[in-house]
């Protein structure tokens, strides 16, 4: 072999590490660090370890460097404490390995190297992982096994690395390794899928996971603050896929209710209420304390959403039951529903809505489980006058009140000054230049007129309150894209949305204020369109099928497996039900049994039966097919028994040349018919049945011959 | 601590073929566990899927590991005497008796004993054919003299990944090599000292008479002006030594005193060994005929086993039945011409080397 292989073999390594830098969107040390030490390393082999001696002197020094990024990390770029470390630690490593000296070592440091980034690929949750996994495995099997042949001779003989007499490799080598490089990886493969598939999900929650967290994540917040551009609304990443039956989608409003927030202090939204905790009642499902239920249509909804800064979780306006792989969920006295606070890795639900038939825009009804915590709630929130100066107040009020004129009801109320908003007010997402000395909703109110959901939903909430109408705003997600070729509703991250909810005569209704063509219309060719809507699909099936794969899938795979065998077994019954026979006397008494009654037996028994008939049967077809092609040829007992006849005291790990070898040296004449029947020996063992030389009849002459021989 | 545990493994998986795990190994499965705890921990499965993969990596190394050892077969021939300090090789035939299957990155390894200390000896081969024999030599390589005393030949591999070592015990047929002393340069003034002591004793006893010349050579200085060929010299204008025939007439007993070895700071028993061997070597390429005898006792080493009992002899502690096989009982011949005590002349050379 020639070490340009290995350097070849090393780059194409690198060259993975770097795409999976690339796929994976998580521009992180530890790729990066394992990048560069994969590319130097192919380097360092090819210039004689120059690079080693260099970077053995400098250590210390990028030690240092590392450190300073590391503390950078931790202070500035607000990173986490375990996963800045993590990032000293590993650069340390990269480092380290550049400065290592003997060939064991560096075998080891390429395999921790290699392994640091396919854990680190799990941060990115994307499909594509597994697309870079595919082609890194593979890679690093041939590196692995191509660094230990060329290192192994070099350390047994405790020679050069790389001396001037070429190392002999052949091409029939080559294809061997290659061979058992595939061996390794189909092992690798089958046993992957057997962990994945049978390995119970228990997600402890031992520790919170920090450092298992996605690095970045972004999007959706629990508050609203105005005055602020969000980049949320301008991410067109995918943040919910929402699966639903068909036959429901017209019950689809296009909005994804998240939580609501009740105070404001003249720039920012917050939530006051106090969540009730809510335990799982086994197999996942949590269930809704709701104080009244009625009599309507349930929507079921499978609900992919990604990780983001908010533990809050999104559904339609009424929802009722949530199987969740999750031990408890908080929920809010206003409908909205959360994880624990650290929660916010990605996540998969099941989610049952009520539907009301109408299509009204009601919440009713909402979580208490007492009413007057609904009535203490709804006073408990704050007037206008409380959260703005005493002028900006007046001023909304004065012109909500001009708006609205004289309107019979809340809901009236409500509808007007929705409607106002609606018409009157531009939404854009690039705000024009504010007056310093106003703030930004009255700015939104009566100078630009131009702006977000935001300062739509803020402005239709104040002016309610002014108006004496209990309301508050709700943020969640607004999407009406539906992805023909997975068939389920995309809501991206640009899809956020605020709007609002206000407490009339029979409940809290909803109001949205943002004018309808909000939506920015990113672009882009149909075919493209078409095309991204295949790669979401795959995005979808490798999150349904892999990603959210749990206890519950592995149980109702179980259930499956079970009721199959339930099916079997009743079909094996029936089958031989008609058969019934008599068991001669066994016993004392006789008695009758039916097979059908032992064969209506649980499915787990008939399985087991099944699988010892098979192992026998396995075992069979083995003995006649060694009979034909014997691995053990008949004589050899015959000759082994010969052997030890001698009483010399062979150890276990004596072979048969060894054993002759002792009886023929006392036994000179015995030694031609031994070499003769060892020779047959390993004709018939390794060589097969053609390669024989001694018929059967002369074999056993020889053995009595020997027998004769050794006896004497 | 780390090696019980690993013993602790390999007696847990008892097999014909047991394992260890290497220092790679080791950091592999610490990883493995850690990935299984984050999984099980966090419910990710992506660290399911590395968990499996590393999981079925390791089962790879131990199937590929396995399927390398097994249906090899070696023959090798051991070397009756070697040399310490002197690398030597004993040949060595692998058969990869396997049908199908060649075998990788092999490695054959000689274990065995040497005055109460492990020796292993070593040999790599990348490639067995299945089928087929590979002819290789494992070098040897000992510091010390002894008798070797082979205990097993195993052959081990880190195939395909380093993370084990599986290793098959082939055979614990006993074999011996003898190593005998170094030749060191602190003896390199034997032929010297020997020659002068030789020449003094020659012609005390019987001169060179009876001697034929066989050729003439370069006088070296120190050497007894009566091998002086002046005929030739004169002829050749340089002085010219005559070589004579001792093959037969020159005979040398060297005898070991019967009384305790004389320890002292200068006097170091292995030193006074390796001066016998080095001293015999001399005497050899002299072409004298070695006789060594034990004094007093009427026993003489076999002629052709002295340096293995040279490689095995303790002159502190001497043990008859130790060596009883190397000895016999012989008359020696009368005709020596000379006859040294190894004690005394061993004094005499250290003396002579502090002058």
């Amino acid at each position: 072999m020639n070490k340009s292989l290995l350097v070849f073999s090393i780059r194409i390594l690198a060259m993975l590490a770097f795409m999976a830098l690339l796929f994976s969107g998580e521009c992180d040390a530890i790729f990066l660090g394992v990048f560069v030490t994969f590319f130097l390393m192919g380097l360092k082999i090819e210039k004689l370890s120059y690079l080693s001696f260099l970077f053995g002197k400098v250590q210390p020094v990028l030690a240092l460097f590392l450190l300073g990024i590391a503390i950078i990390d931790l202070f500035y770029l607000s990173g986490s404490f375990l996963i800045s470390i993590a990032h000293f630690l590993i650069g340390l490593q990269a480092i380290r390995l550049l400065a290592l000296k003997t060939n064991r070592e560096n075998l080891g440091s390429l395999l921790i190297s290699s392994l640091m980034m396919l854990s680190a690929a799990t941060l990115s949750v994307d499909w594509t992982f597994v697309f870079v996994l595919v082609m890194f495995l593979p890679m690093l099997i041939w590196c692995l096994m191509l660094h230990h042949i060329y290192f192994e001779k070099s350390e047994i003989h405790q020679e050069k690395v790389f001396s001037e007499k070429p190392f002999e490799f052949g091409s029939q080598q080559k294809r061997v390794l290659q061979k058992a490089a595939v061996v390794a990886l189909m092992m690798a493969v089958l046993c992957c899928v057997f962990v994945f598939l049978v390995f119970p999900r228990f997600n402890l929650q031992g520790f919170k996971g920090q450092f298992l967290q996605p690095v970045h994540k972004t999007g959706f917040t629990n508050t609203v603050e105005l005055g602020k551009e969000r980049r949320i609304f301008t991410d067109d990443s995918v943040f919910i896929r929402v699966e639903m039956d068909p036959h429901d989608r017209p019950f689809w409003t296009g909005y994804l209710r998240g939580t609501t927030l009740d105070t404001f202090n003249g720039v920012t939204w917050t939530r006051s209420i106090q969540d009730e905790r809510v335990v799982n009642s086994g197999f996942g499902n949590i269930r809704l304390p709701y104080a009244q239920r009625q009599k309507c249509k349930v929507v079921h909804q499978s609900i992919y959403m990604e990780s983001s800064d908010s533990s809050v979780l999104f559904g339609l306006n009424r929802p009722v039951l949530f199987q969740i792989d999750r031990p408890f969920l908080e929920v809010g006295i206003d409908g909205a529903v959360k994880r624990s606070a650290q929660d916010t890795w990605r996540v998969h639900y099941e989610l049952d809505s009520f539907i009301l038939e109408n299509g009204s825009n009601q919440i009713t009804p909402l979580y208490s489980r007492k009413k007057e915590n609904l009535d203490i709630y709804r006073e408990m929130l704050p007037k206008i006058e409380s959260t703005l100066s005493t002028s900006d107040a007046w001023r909304i009020s004065e012109f909500s009140k001009e708006i609205v004129g004289e309107s019979k009801n809340k809901k009236e109320t409500a509808e007007k000054l929705t409607h106002f908003l609606q018409k009157e007010y531009k939404y854009s997402l690039t705000l024009p230049p504010q007056k310093k000395h106003h703030s930004a909703l009255i700015n939104f109110l009566f100078e630009n007129k131009v702006g977000h959901c935001e300062y739509f939903a803020s402005s239709l909430c104040l002016m309610l309150r002014s108006q004496r109408i209990p309301a508050r705003i709700v943020t969640g997600f607004l999407s009406h894209e539906w992805n023909e070729d997975g068939g389920y509703y995309v809501v991206r991250m640009q899809d956020a949305h605020a709007w609002v909810e206000a407490y009339l005569d029979n409940g809290w209704e909803m109001f949205d204020p943002s004018p309808r063509d909000q939506r920015v219309n990113l672009g882009g060719s149909i075919f493209i369109q078409k095309f991204k809507n295949v790669l979401d699909s795959i995005n979808l099936a490798w999150n349904r099928y892999v990603l959210s794969y749990d206890l519950q899938k592995q149980i109702s795979i179980v259930k499956v497996f079970s009721e199959k065998g339930n099916k079997i077994s009743d079909q094996m019954g029936k089958w031989m039900g008609k058969l019934s026979f008599k068991i001669p006397q066994l016993s004392l008494q006789q008695k009758k049994i039916e097979l059908h009654s032992l064969l209506n037996m649980p499915p787990l028994f008939i399985l087991m039966v099944l699988s010892v008939f098979s192992i026998l049967c396995m075992f069979i077809s083995r003995k006649r097919r060694y009979k034909k092609f014997p691995r053990t040829p008949w004589f050899y007992y015959g000759l082994i028994n010969i052997l030890e006849k001698k009483k010399l005291q062979f150890s276990s790990g004596t072979t048969l040349e060894q054993k002759i070898e002792l009886v023929s040296r006392p036994h000179s004449k015995a030694h031609n018919v031994l070499s003769l029947l060892k020779e047959e020996y390993y004709a018939v063992r390794f060589g097969g049945q053609l390669k024989r030389k001694l018929s059967d009849a002369a074999i056993k002459e020889n053995l009595k011959k020997l027998k004769n021989l050794v006896s004497s | 601590m780390f090696a019980q545990f690993n013993t602790f493994i390999g007696k847990l998986f008892k097999t014909k073929r047991p394992f260890q795990l290497t220092r790679s190994g080791w950091v592999f499965i610490l990883y493995t566990i850690g990935v299984g705890a984050g999984a099980i921990n966090t419910g990710n499965n992506l660290l399911y899927i590395i968990f499996g993969i590393f999981l079925g990596l390791l089962l790879a190394s131990g199937l590929l590991s396995d399927l390398s050892l097994w249906g090899i077969e070696i023959n090798w021939e051991f070397p009756e005497v070697i040399q310490a300090q002197e690398s030597a090789l004993i040949p060595v035939r692998v058969i990869n008796r396997k049908k199908r299957i060649p075998s990788l990155s092999i490695i054959v390894e000689f274990r065995g004993n040497l005055r109460g200390k492990n020796i292993s000896f070593r040999s790599y081969i990348s490639f067995i054919p299945q089928g087929q024999t590979i002819s290789t030599f494992v070098p040897v390589l000992v510091n010390e003299r002894g008798e070797f005393k082979l205990e097993s030949v195993r052959i081990y591999t880190r195939f395909p990944f380093g993370l084990l070592l599986k290793w098959w015990t082939i055979s614990r047929r006993e074999d011996l090599i003898y190593v005998t002393p170094p030749i060191t340069e602190e003896f390199s003034a034997l032929d010297l000292f020997l020659f002068q002591i030789g020449n003094e004793r020659d012609s005390d006893r019987s001169g060179d008479s009876g001697c034929s010349v066989v050729s003439l050579r370069s006088f070296h200085n120190g050497e007894s002006v009566r091998k002086i060929h002046w005929k030739a010299s004169s002829k050749r204008g340089q002085l010219m030594a005559k070589e004579f025939n001792l093959d037969e007439e020159r005979k040398m007993i060297l005898t070991i005193p019967s009384t305790q070895f004389p320890v002292d700071k200068k006097n170091d028993p292995e030193k006074f060994v390796e001066f016998v061997f080095n001293l015999i070597l001399s005497c050899q390429k002299k072409k004298f005929s070695i006789y060594l005898s034990l004094a007093e006792t009427g026993l003489t080493v076999k002629e052709n086993l002295v340096f293995k009992f040279l490689s095995i002899y303790d002159p502190l502690n001497f043990n008859k039945k130790e060596v009883e096989l190397f000895l016999e009982q012989k008359n020696l011949p009368s005709d020596v011409t000379s006859e040294i005590n190894l004690y005394q002349l061993f004094q005499e050379f250290l003396d002579k080397k502090h002058e």
